[in-house]
């Protein structure tokens, strides 16, 4: 488990406040509320891009990430929006993470390689992102997260923008990666299917805080 | 002319540059909620009542500010057609130094006025409003009247600059006599133009470098450009002025002068279209290198380069700057400025068709520069 402790942010009338909260170390932790629960402002919260209250901690196998710069806690972050770099290829939007990693070119394209064949990319790789689909765009911004050897993975809603079929595959797709790459991930949604598909632990957040967490058996 | 002929000459040379400014606002900010008002069977009244002035009020007052503080802060346009002595700030300011050679009292009105406009800078809130990407077709909004009204405002600026061609033909044989440093300052002002241009890429590209970080953003919304007088007054005095240190020190100083209008022409627009994009990237572990290299240059540099484009421009026309850094007409604008002190205006104005070449040829080379960015760092 690693341990998320007193996480607590004011936005005027909204407020974050979170005394305690563990994350699964292996598996999906599932982040789930309805929309404007907080959820999107947890994981920005937790990648570095706000700052919390001074005394936040996030315990992972003996690391205080809460301490740690932002590109120092090894995060793999997959958007709402993807946000991939228009004026990159596919292959290039990945090997800008390897980049920012400090990876060796050659283990980068090794990795390429791999996360190709797992996410199903090869047909699209030389392509600019600015004509892929949804779907391969969504393939792409979850190589690019991965492909750093991140310690934890945070995807925020990352279906959001696919039609019914699409998730479903997507959900699939990733679940086979995450369990064969063995990385922890945090899953912010409010899709009750996306629950259903990955979570094996789900904490239920409501006006920015957590009214539910249990793990599912 | 006075402070009337101030005011209307700075309102004909900013008319179409606030023009091309609140078409582009229009667009980006309210594009899609004017499309939608025009299905909805919105009248335009009702249209500029309840959804432009509500939505638009502080971008507008931005604009006019950016306008204000140009203005306000412009040292040629006075200083030709302001007649008398100390028709502006900046007028006072430059005959406190040349005239009087008082340079404390010079030194108190640049930091009068710099706090002021300072100050004015500090009520401005940012602009708000709504913003998205869906594509307008503002053609079927458009209205015939506003074109009249654009061809007939033109039409007032061209007949007067028509008479002084036709006028300056009448005079044609008169170039002769100038003709070899008409050759020489054509080539001065392409050189000052495209060194001015190629500074303001280099300033915009630092500026691109330095935006992410909290401070230096603010720095730069509160940053006021000097008194073009002092600040050029202030080059004078540092080191010597003969052979080609005029070249150097203008550049240097029309930068300074121009950089602020620039950021906030819309460089602080291109770099903010770009924050979900760094916050990506550094959320991937990108440090501030690689993301200038990888993800702000290929992007920016084609319209940095268009920025810096517009600045040789600014820079080819002007000769207020030159005219107090250098001791002789070194560019055609220099020249123009003489002819029109001598009231040969027919001349002059045949002249600016040498600067708008000049203008012309700059503007091309830096947009070419930026393009060469763009695709190299790719």
């Amino acid at each position: 488990m690693s341990l998320v402790e007193n996480l607590f942010k004011s936005y005027g009338d909204f407020k974050i406040d979170i005394s305690s909260w563990e994350i699964l170390d292996q598996g999906v932790t599932v982040l789930w509320g309805p929309s404007g629960s907080g959820k999107t402002s947890v994981f920005r919260l937790l990648i570095g891009l706000e700052s919390a209250s001074a005394n936040f901690s996030w315990n992972f196998k003996g690391h205080d990430l809460a301490k740690m710069k932002v590109p120092e806690r090894r995060l793999g972050v997959v958007f709402q929006t993807l946000d991939l770099f228009p004026h990159l290829t596919a292959e290039e939007n990945i090997l800008f993470a390897a980049k920012a990693r400090k990876i060796s070119l050659e283990q980068a394209y090794e990795n390429i390689k791999e996360l190709a064949e797992s996410l199903q990319m090869r047909g699209f790789l030389d392509r600019s992102v600015s004509v892929l689909s949804g779907g391969e765009k969504q393939r792409v911004a979850i190589a690019r997260a991965l492909i750093g050897e991140p310690r934890v993975l945070l995807l925020d809603e990352p279906f959001s923008a696919l039609d019914q079929d699409l998730r479903q595959e997507s959900r699939g797709l990733i679940k086979r990666v995450i369990e064969k790459k063995n990385i922890p991930t945090l899953l912010v949604t409010h899709d009750p299917l996306d629950v259903e598909f990955l979570a094996n632990k789900v904490t239920t957040l409501r006006h920015g805080q957590i009214i539910d967490d249990r793990n599912i058996v | 002319m006075g402070i009337g002929g101030i005011i209307l000459a700075h309102t004909a040379i900013n008319f179409g540059l606030v023009a091309v400014m609140i078409a582009s606002l229009v667009e980006n900010k309210i594009g899609t909620l004017a499309e939608l008002a025009y299905v909805e069977g919105c009248s335009r009244r009702q249209f500029l009542c309840f959804v432009f002035w509500p939505i638009m009020k502080r971008d507008l007052f931005l604009l006019g500010l950016f306008v204000f503080a140009v203005c306000f802060g412009g040292f040629a346009i006075p200083l030709i057609v302001g007649g008398g002595t100390g028709t502006t700030i900046e007028v006072l300011i430059y005959e406190k130094i040349r005239l009087s050679n008082n340079w404390s009292e010079a030194v108190i009105l640049a930091s009068f006025q710099s706090l002021f406009i300072f100050a004015i800078s500090m009520m401005a809130r940012s602009g708000g409003g709504y913003s998205s990407d869906r594509v307008v077709n503002f053609r079927i909004i458009r209205m015939f009247s506003g074109v009249v009204v654009l061809t007939s405002l033109t039409f007032l600026g061209v007949f007067g600059y028509f008479q002084g061609l036709l006028d300056g033909f009448k005079q044609i044989s008169a170039f002769y006599e100038i003709q070899s440093a008409l050759v020489w300052n054509f080539l001065g002002s392409i050189a000052v133009g495209l060194s001015v241009g190629l500074l303001s890429f280099l300033s915009l590209l630092i500026i691109a470098f330095c935006f992410s970080k909290g401070w230096f953003e603010k720095f730069l919304s509160g940053y006021v450009a000097p008194s073009t007088a002092l600040c050029c007054f202030a080059f004078l005095v540092f080191g010597t002025n003969e052979s080609f240190w005029p070249f150097v020190k203008i550049p240097i100083a029309f930068n300074l002068l121009c950089i602020g209008n620039l950021y906030r022409m819309g460089w602080d627009g291109v770099l903010r279209a770009l924050d979900s994009q760094i916050e990506v990237a550094k959320s991937l572990g990108a440090g501030a290198r690689l993301i200038f290299k990888e993800i702000l240059l290929p992007q920016i540099a084609y319209r940095g380069g268009l920025f810096a484009g517009v600045a040789a421009v600014w820079a080819c026309g002007d000769y207020s700057v030159s005219r107090i850094l250098a001791h002789r007409d070194l560019t055609l604008a220099m020249t123009a400025e003489t002819l029109m002190s001598s009231y040969r205006l027919g001349m002059a104005t045949l002249l600016s068709f040498g600067l708008v070449l000049c203008g012309g040829i700059c503007f091309i080379l830096m947009r070419g520069v930026g393009r060469v960015f763009s695709r190299k760092s790719v």
